[in-house]
């Protein structure tokens, strides 16, 4: 079976999960949280919508530093609403769509380095960074479906009925 | 590296980091909720269980009939009925997973409901879906009940405020 091909098909399958989430994502409720040692609702939100960029990023560059040295080159702006969410995921979706449909097999079991501050922190191939990427995207998107029952939004059926979505 | 032995290692992996996880749940709070219409502690760790459970189903036959009125959900009565379940289920499934050839992965499988056909799909992706992602899903929703019952959270894929 094609590499390329499972992980399509997989990442095609999660974001449309993801999508359900990100649809029910009340407004303005970024800084919340539900213990004070928890992340922001804001930041797991974005990370549910921004993760295929992770994707796309290991198939077509040579490493990522998530530190580095000198900060972030680009600071994006925090979104606040289900719409702004959504349409990060289109593009972040679309970049990873983008950049497995122009490898192969033999590319994505080439090797990748994650640095942080300059100093390597995991190397691995490009085929495994890209599994943990759509394990950490499903662990996020659980935790988040947490604090969205938490905030009182509907919580939708993702891998089996929810307590308000029994459509399953 | 063939599609199978990712998988195994995958099992493996998760299997592994999700142990650490069920080891923690306090067992006087197996009935605590964070919110009335949420699964229960001790209901949400039996699920991950059941995810663990799926294994079998996929690469032991080539399809699944579920009856959702007769469909009994495995729910343990304390931590050490947890992790003894989740322990023989996960060594059934390293058994099973052990002799799945490359080819069996991309076989396809039939999910039915009362005898109805719902899907029909490669069974490496049935399993990434019943088993892998749904049992990292239920994980990480434990994980914020581990820090709701003031549990020290550990890391599943980076660093976590407790570790």
């Amino acid at each position: 079976m094609k590499l390329t091909q499972l992980v399509l098909d997989e990442l095609e399958r999660e974001a449309e999960l993801s999508r359900r989430a990100l649809e029910v994502v009340p407004a303005d409720k970024a800084d919340w949280k539900p213990h004070e040692r928890s992340m922001i609702f804001g930041y797991l939100a974005d990370m549910v919508a921004n993760i295929p960029n992770w994707v796309a990023m290991i198939v077509t560059q040579p490493e990522l530093d998530v530190a580095p040295p000198g900060g972030p080159q680009q600071k994006r702006e925090p979104m606040n609403d289900s719409a702004a969410f959504v349409a990060a995921l289109d593009k972040s979706m679309s970049a990873a769509r983008s950049a497995l449909q122009q490898t192969t097999d033999e590319h994505l079991m080439t090797g990748w380095r994650l640095l942080a501050g300059g100093k390597p922190v995991i190397e691995s191939s490009r085929y495994i960074m890209i599994r943990d990427t759509i394990n950490h995207w499903v662990h996020h998107r659980g935790q988040m479906t947490v604090y969205l029952r938490l905030m009182g939004a509907k919580v939708p059926a993702l891998y089996g009925p929810s307590a308000d979505d029994k459509s399953f | 590296m063939t599609t199978a032995d990712a998988l195994r290692a995958e099992f493996d992996r998760e299997t592994r980091a999700t142990r650490r996880y069920l080891e923690r749940v306090p067992g006087d709070r197996l009935g605590w909720r964070p919110h009335q219409k949420s699964f229960t502690a001790g209901e949400l760790a039996s699920h991950i269980v059941e995810c663990v459970r799926w294994t079998e189903a996929i690469f032991g036959g080539d399809e699944f009939n579920v009856d959702p009125a007769t469909f009994t959900p495995v729910r343990v009565a304390s931590v050490p009925e947890l992790l003894d379940t989740f322990d023989a289920d996960v060594a059934r499934s390293v058994r099973v997973l052990a002799s799945v050839s490359d080819e069996a992965v991309t076989r396809p499988w039939r999910m039915k409901i009362r005898g109805a056909v719902r899907f029909e799909r490669p069974k490496a992706m049935v399993f990434r879906d019943f088993t892998l992602s749904h049992l990292i899903h239920h994980r990480g929703q434990l994980s914020v009940y581990l820090r709701l019952l003031e549990v020290p959270v550990p890391g599943a894929y980076g660093p976590t405020a407790d570790e």
